[in-house]
């Protein structure tokens, strides 16, 4: 099954979204791509609040009708006053299978060509200069792997960023602490998605309650390590006791995210970055899995074209960290200077962000359109900004 | 003074080893370890974990 001489023209470290999603574009090309991830399945854990939008998923066509738990109808933003505002209608997002989504894009992958190395723990990478490859050590096994390009879509936590200068570790104040339940109970709404914010329950970050269908939901905090006085956990049974005190929980998960992007370097000699690992997820809604998909499109396809029989063309290699900028540069300034705001707010201040929005109607699901209505109401609060960004962000 | 994982809370999420400046934590499938060598005692880690696995032990 497993040829020790090979040499991949890609190796992907990590078997989520971002990573699978490059191998697809990569092997779709006709290069030789292996995909190895530290677990044993694909999928599983399940780190992540699932939520995704529709055009995103579109992408690949026909989904299987299981991957999608359930539709967003109404959203619920409840702040600290607790006088809501919902957003009906919205119908451009859906709530995930996350296990069985990620098995999906596997198969994508597999189809196109991917091979994907499950309990394949890279424990260390060298790039040899003569030879023009990477070798990457696998914990308990003997062999090394062979690659000519290095792709770290290794998460939050990733070391190939770190091991090759692409990337520095966090500061506390750039990773939101998360935890999160699978609920089962009787007061959970079916179709509708709450964002609550309350520095009481999670301060500096928000608790979202994302249903599932059947009486689930994924309900699940954030708080900024900076501000929080404890684990993310304990605030969140703390919430937990007080508004769904007869829940049962049927998962427990915990993760961080990332909430610095700017200007992030993606690709340095034959190393690139993405999903996460980039961390490309959006700082303010959190949100990371539409983040990945488009990236590792874009990743997957400058590999493509960097490949040719004459060898491989580094300045390809760069379109997609320059593609990435030139898309996402103004928005992740934005995001970042919001999500600092509301990081550092206090209750007081929060509400009075949100009276602001209250009843504006937005076409497009997107925590981001909300706080543009926020920028365009109260510039004042984005003085930091330039103004050819804030008017590219308003195009 | 040595900081310890608990392994029976922690999650392996890996917020501690994003955190960590020394590269001193590593996560494997099974587990995740702080190399007592490269560890500076900062205590980064400790407001990072979300379910409050990591503390100090003096000593």
């Amino acid at each position: 099954m497993f040829q020790d001489n090979l040499i991949y023209d890609v190796a992907i470290i990590g078997g989520g979204p971002a990573g699978l999603t490059t191998a697809f574009k990569c092997a779709q090309a006709g290069l030789k791509t292996v995909v190895l991830e530290r677990d044993r399945e694909i999928g599983v854990p399940v780190r992540c609040a699932e939520g995704i939008m529709n055009k995103v998923l579109e992408q690949f066509g026909d989904i299987p009708e299981t991957v999608i738990a359930s539709k967003i109808e109404k959203i619920i933003i409840l702040p600290p006053n607790k006088i809501p505002i919902t957003i009906n209608k919205v119908n451009q997002g859906v709530i995930l299978n996350r296990e069985l989504f990620d098995k999906f894009l596997a198969k994508k992958a597999l189809d196109a060509g991917t091979k994907i190395l499950l309990r394949y723990d890279v424990t260390n990478a060298n790039y040899d200069d003569k030879e023009e490859l990477f070798y990457l050590q696998v914990r308990n096994k003997s062999n090394l792997i062979k690659a000519k390009v290095l792709v770290g879509a290794d998460g939050v936590d990733s070391i190939v960023g770190r091991w090759f200068g692409l990337s520095k570790q966090l500061n506390l104040a750039d990773i939101d602490s998360c935890a999160q339940y699978l609920l089962y109970d009787d007061n959970i709404v079916d179709g509708e998605c709450s964002f609550i914010f309350d520095n009481t329950f999670a301060p500096g970050g928000y608790i979202w309650i994302f249903p599932k269908g059947n009486k689930t939901a994924n309900v699940g905090l954030g708080v900024n390590p900076k501000r929080a006085e404890k684990s993310a956990k304990e605030y969140l049974d703390e919430y937990i006791e007080v508004n769904f005190p007869k829940a049962n929980s049927l998962r427990f998960t915990c993760g961080g995210i990332p909430v610095r992007q700017t200007n992030q370097t993606l690709v340095k000699n034959r190393v690139m970055l993405v999903g996460d690992s980039a961390y490309q997820a959006n700082a303010i809604s959190g949100g990371g899995i539409d983040t990945a998909i488009s990236a590792g499109f874009l990743c997957g396809s400058s590999i493509a074209s960097a490949f040719s029989t004459k060898g491989i063309n580094d300045k390809k290699l760069l379109t997609y960290e320059q593609k990435w900028h030139s898309q996402n540069k103004h928005k992740e300034k934005i995001e970042q200077i919001i999500q600092t705001k509301i990081s550092h707010s206090t209750n007081d201040k929060l509400d009075k962000y949100f009276d602001i929005i209250r009843d504006v109607s937005l076409e497009e699901l997107n925590v981001l359109n909300i706080f543009k209505f926020l920028i365009m109401k109260r510039p004042a609060l984005f003085a930091k900004l330039s103004t050819k960004a804030f008017f590219e962000f308003l195009k | 003074m040595s900081i310890i994982i608990d392994t029976k809370k922690c999650d392996r999420c890996g917020c501690c080893v994003a955190i960590c400046p020394q590269l001193a934590i590593e996560i494997s499938e099974y587990v995740v370890e702080i190399n007592q060598d490269k560890c500076i005692r900062c205590q980064i880690c400790l407001p990072s974990c979300p379910v409050g696995a990591i503390s100090n032990v003096s000593g």
